[in-house]
């Protein structure tokens, strides 16, 4: 009765973070965006269930513009996304229904494992703290074993330019947040600006979706994993999972998704079992719960499944509506979010802001031209993650500024 | 422009902009901030922090000191650098506790607890003593 109390004294904040979430419909608009402009709205507990609200439900609308829109050129094949490469081939759609579908079944494995994960974390956590620069490089490597020759050679420059740029950016008091214009610049623009020469996608075929248990299982795990280490992403766990499983575009959806939808769920669930926080959206549960308690953890835990649940019944029963209208828009719409996002950026980080959304959008296009992954570019994240973990900041740091 | 000659046209645009980085950061003043602020997500990050010294300690050359203002942080200057600060500016054995201290490094997790560990041999200054 008293916790149907309290979940009844957050409906509000449940539900404006479950609408909310539906703006994740409008590219680029990150959650961490959103939340930087709401959170004063909200407090305490009231901010934590909003805040895991948004995230869960931005996580499954993000999907349709993802998959509908910024598709590049047949040219630029190597570097295009597995959703994309379907889409050209009239399957988008399908790709759309097996993300969603593939999201649905991780959570509930990522659910289904939660307790071993409460138990085992904790010390995992204690036990890979001093090896996490080395397991990352590793990580890294397994990427990097993917591509031969020039295309190896490319994508390893790309990572340390990228890595060197994140590590000036992150360690240096130059701007307040540059994430944002790192990640538009390194990601956003390029995708754009890459499928303005690319052509318009229809839905396609009726297809349904196609689940693969093996690839929900190993991308529920891989998500449970995820908030050991820093920088750690859906693409690069999915890609290092490919080196061992099939890899074909349909797979990577499908694992890529699962690795997604649990890592969401591990990453609010690492910070009430290890104080770790590593999404904007978990930051904002960490700051906004004083303490870590399991009541907490239930409510902020049943504010993101319901959500999540609720937006994906939305997107699955409106998916071909959607993509639709959003397709209607086509190529029409590259040039006002280019603008919106040059906008966003210039509101959230002024001129420096836009300096570095164009630094990063030049390295963010290398990849592309050149025809290698463009998850190289996260470099950004990972390399000074490595730096910060080896103790090597205070030397570079000296270094640069002798 | 075909796309190897616009790849390498990214490349350099990106490397200039990277170098006038290079040119701000070497500029750029550490940001001064609480020591309760502190916390492992600022890892790496450049800071200056102030308040009194708590309490000052040597390991092998390796000089601890406990700075508390809004909380307390230690400081860490590694040997080399104690002797170079020692030669160029301050003899950190005879730090004292109450001084009131400034020091400017880098934010790093270390055995679970957050630490600065200083930049250069300018990087600790004294003025005085607290209350």
């Amino acid at each position: 009765m008293k916790m149907a109390v309290a979940g009844l004294a957050y409906l509000f904040e449940f539900a404006a973070g479950a609408v909310a979430g539906a703006l994740g419909m409008v590219p680029f608009l990150h959650t961490n965006l959103l939340l930087e402009f709401t959170k004063n709205a909200f407090a305490a507990l009231g901010l934590a269930v909003f805040a895991a609200a948004l995230a869960f439900s931005h996580s499954v609308f993000e999907i349709i513009p993802a998959v509908f829109l910024f598709v590049p050129s047949g040219g630029q094949a190597l570097s295009m996304l597995p959703a994309h490469s379907l889409a050209l081939k009239g399957r988008a759609l399908f790709a759309a229904r097996t993300v969603l579908h593939s999201m649905f079944y991780s959570f509930l494995a990522a659910l289904a494992i939660l307790p071993l994960a409460i138990v085992f974390l904790p010390p995992l956590f204690e036990a890979v703290r001093p090896y996490s620069a080395f397991l990352l490089a590793a990580i890294v490597a397994g990427a990097f074993a993917m591509e031969r020759g020039k295309k190896l050679a490319a994508g390893v420059f790309i990572f340390l330019l990228s890595g060197f740029f994140g590590f000036l950016l992150f360690s240096f008091p130059l701007q307040r947040e540059p994430l944002f214009p790192l990640l538009s610049g390194l990601f956003g623009i390029p995708a754009v600006m890459l499928s303005m020469n690319g052509k318009s996608v229809e839905p396609g075929k009726d297809e349904a979706a196609a689940v693969d248990a093996k690839m929900v299982v190993v991308g529920a795990v891989l998500g449970m994993l995820s908030p050991l280490l820093p920088a750690l992403n859906p693409a690069l766990l999915s890609g290092l999972a490919l080196i061992f499983l099939e890899s074909t575009p349909v797979a990577f959806l499908q694992v890529n998704s699962a690795v997604a939808s649990s890592k969401m769920l591990y990453d609010f669930t690492s910070v009430f079992i290890a104080g770790k926080a590593r999404s904007g959206a978990a930051v904002a549960v960490k700051e906004a719960v004083f303490r870590l308690e399991w009541s907490q953890f239930v409510s902020v835990l049943a504010a993101g499944a319901a959500a999540f649940f609720a937006a994906l019944a939305v997107v699955l029963f409106a998916s071909k509506k959607l993509s639709t209208t959003i397709t209607a828009l086509g190529n029409r719409l590259n040039l006002v979010v280019l603008g919106l996002i040059v906008a966003g950026v210039f509101a959230y980080s002024g001129p420096a802001g836009l300096f570095t959304a164009a630094v990063a959008s030049c390295i963010g296009l290398v990849p592309a031209l050149v025809g290698t992954r463009r998850s190289h570019a996260m470099g950004a994240l990972i390399l000074p993650s490595m730096i910060y973990s080896l103790g090597l900041a205070g030397e570079i740091t000296r270094f640069i500024k002798s | 422009m075909d796309d190897n000659r616009l790849a390498v046209a990214c490349v350099f645009l990106a490397l200039a902009g990277i170098a006038l980085l290079v040119i701000a950061v070497r500029e750029a003043k550490p940001l001064a901030v609480e020591i309760s602020d502190l916390d492992a997500g600022g890892a790496g990050k450049l800071v200056e922090v102030s308040g009194f010294v708590s309490s000052v300690s040597e390991s092998g050359g390796n000089f601890f000191i406990k700075i508390c203002s809004t909380g307390c942080v230690k400081a860490v200057v590694f040997k080399k650098l104690a002797e170079e600060m020692r030669q160029y500016s301050i003899d950190l054995s005879l730090l004292k506790n109450g001084q009131v201290i400034t020091v400017t490094g880098t934010v790093a997790e270390y055995a679970g607890g957050i630490e600065v560990v200083a930049l250069d041999r300018g990087s600790v200054e004294l003025s005085g003593r607290s209350g």
